[in-house]
Formats: C-alpha cells, structure tokens, sequence
C-alpha cells in the first residue's frame, strides 16, 4: 500500500489536453474577432 | 493597426513554443506527473490576466487625471483582454484541480478571489456598455476599474495570507530548473500576445470613444415635450 503523501498521480492526459485545448480554441476565436474588428476601415469622422 | 500585428505573430510563436516545450519535453512533475504539464498554460495565463488588470487600473488613474479618451479607451482594452484570460484561467485551474485534489472547483481563498476579480472586471465591463453618455462613462468605469483593482493583489498574495489548497508561487525558486525555461517562454509568449491583443482592441475602441465624444449632445428637453407651455398653461 502506498504512503499517504508519496507517490505520483498516473495518467490525467485527458485534463491536460483539455486545459490546451480549450485555451488555444478560445484564445483563436478572440483572437480572429479582435483583428476582424481592428482591419475593418473606420467610418469617416463626423464634419459637424 | 501596425506594430501589434508583429507582437501578435511573435506572441503566439512563442507561446505555441513554450507550450510544446512543456507538453512534450519538460519532465513530468515529481507527485503530479504529467497533470503537473498544466502549468505552462495556467501560470502564465495568470500572469498575463494579472498584468492586464494592472494595465486597466493605471489606465483608469490616467481617465481621472486627465480625461483623455486615450485612457479610457485603454481601461476597456485591458479589462476585456483581462476578462478572457481570468475565464481561461478558472477553467485550467479546475482541469488541475480535479486530478489532483479530487474536485473540480472548492471555495478555496486563491480560488474565490480569482472568480471574484473576474466578476469584478465584467461589471466594469457592463458598465461600459450601460452608460451612455461618453462623459459619465469615462468617470464610473475609471472608479468601476480601481475599485475592481482592490481584489488582485489579494489574488496575487493568497497563498500567502490564507490557509489555502492552492500551491505557493511559481518562481524559479520554487519551481525546477528544467521546467522554469519552458515556463517562462510561455509566459513571455502570453504576455505579447496580451499586449498586441490590449493594443487592437485599443485603436478599435479608442476610435468608438473619439466619435461618441464628438457627437452633438441630445437636448435635455426637446421643445415639442414641453406640454404644459403649449396648452398656454404656466408650469
């Protein structure tokens, strides 16, 4: 039997691929909607 | 849009190359093992959130001082880039968490100061988008964003203040050596990538505040309401 407080955790690759992967789809959306936002032309100033 | 494009390419080169350094190179953690890969994308997301909170908070000090539009522009950036990350990090954080201390989320300080900054930083947000007029905009979001800023060095200082589940500091002294390069490219990476996102999002908004300012104010009292002077009858 193992020792409380020794030992390693086995496995747990679906939790990191989820952190990755959920990060990088977030980030990739952001990202594609602040530089859709930021490439559009600006409309022209106000004159009056 | 100029140089931020450039920091944006490099940003996400070199988070991309930490990332890969830490998933696929970096020894598993000592008791964590491999779930222990999760902090090259969760400390450094920290980080960058933490900073763009910092930004947003001298950005609404600058909108107090001087009221310029540029200020204010700056504390929407920062606090809406801050925003995504914060809700990025509170999801890595319960995909650590449930490996390791059995749960997904527990109302642990570290843990519940974080989700509150986040709360915090929306209602700054929420602000922004209620408040109409540009003037008074300006004034309660720059309050919104100080008052929100109270919560992050409680954040930061956590694991210091509170009895708490959550691990110390990740610095190069409590971290080792083969796992602090990785670390630290990624978070090189996120902070750019951070910046050049902070930096878009400003010249969008900056332009959106620059036209509302200069739009004609609203009369307080159009002419045509004014019932009872029409009726012939005095107020």
């Amino acid at each position: 039997m193992t020792p409380v407080g020794s030992g390693m955790i086995q496995g747990g690759w679906e939790f990191v691929w989820s952190a990755y992967g959920l990060t990088w789809v977030v980030l990739a959306v952001y990202l594609a909607w602040v530089l859709r936002a930021a490439l559009r032309p600006s409309p022209p100033r106000r004159l009056e | 849009m100029k140089w931020e494009l450039l920091v944006l390419a490099l940003g996400v080169l070199v988070v991309a190359a930490g990332h890969a350094w830490g998933l696929f190179f970096a020894p598993p953690e000592a008791m964590m093992g491999d779930v222990g890969r999760i902090l090259y994308v969760h400390v450094p997301t920290a980080w960058a959130g933490l900073l763009c909170f910092s930004t947003a908070f001298i950005a609404a000090i600058g909108t107090l001082w001087s009221g310029r539009a540029g200020w204010d522009a700056l504390v929407e950036a920062a606090s809406e880039v801050g925003v995504v990350l914060t809700a990025l990090l509170l999801f890595q954080g319960s995909m650590w968490a449930r490996p390791t201390w059995g749960v997904f989320w527990t109302w642990d300080p570290r843990l519940t100061t974080s989700a509150i900054m986040l709360v915090l930083f929306v209602g700054v947000l929420v602000v922004r988008r209620v408040v109409e007029v540009p003037e008074r905009r300006m004034t309660l979001s720059a309050v919104a964003a100080i008052v929100a800023f109270v919560d992050v060095p409680i954040v930061y200082f956590a694991v210091k203040w509170f009895r708490t589940l959550h691990q110390d500091f990740s610095s190069p002294r409590t971290v080792d050596g083969a796992m602090v390069t990785p670390l630290r490219t990624a978070a090189i990476g996120m902070i750019l990538l951070a910046t050049g996102l902070i930096v878009a999002r400003w010249r969008v908004i900056r332009a959106r505040v620059a036209a509302d300012l200069d739009a004609p104010a609203l009369p307080a009292r159009p002419a045509a309401l004014d019932l009872g002077a029409s009726n012939g009858r005095s107020a």
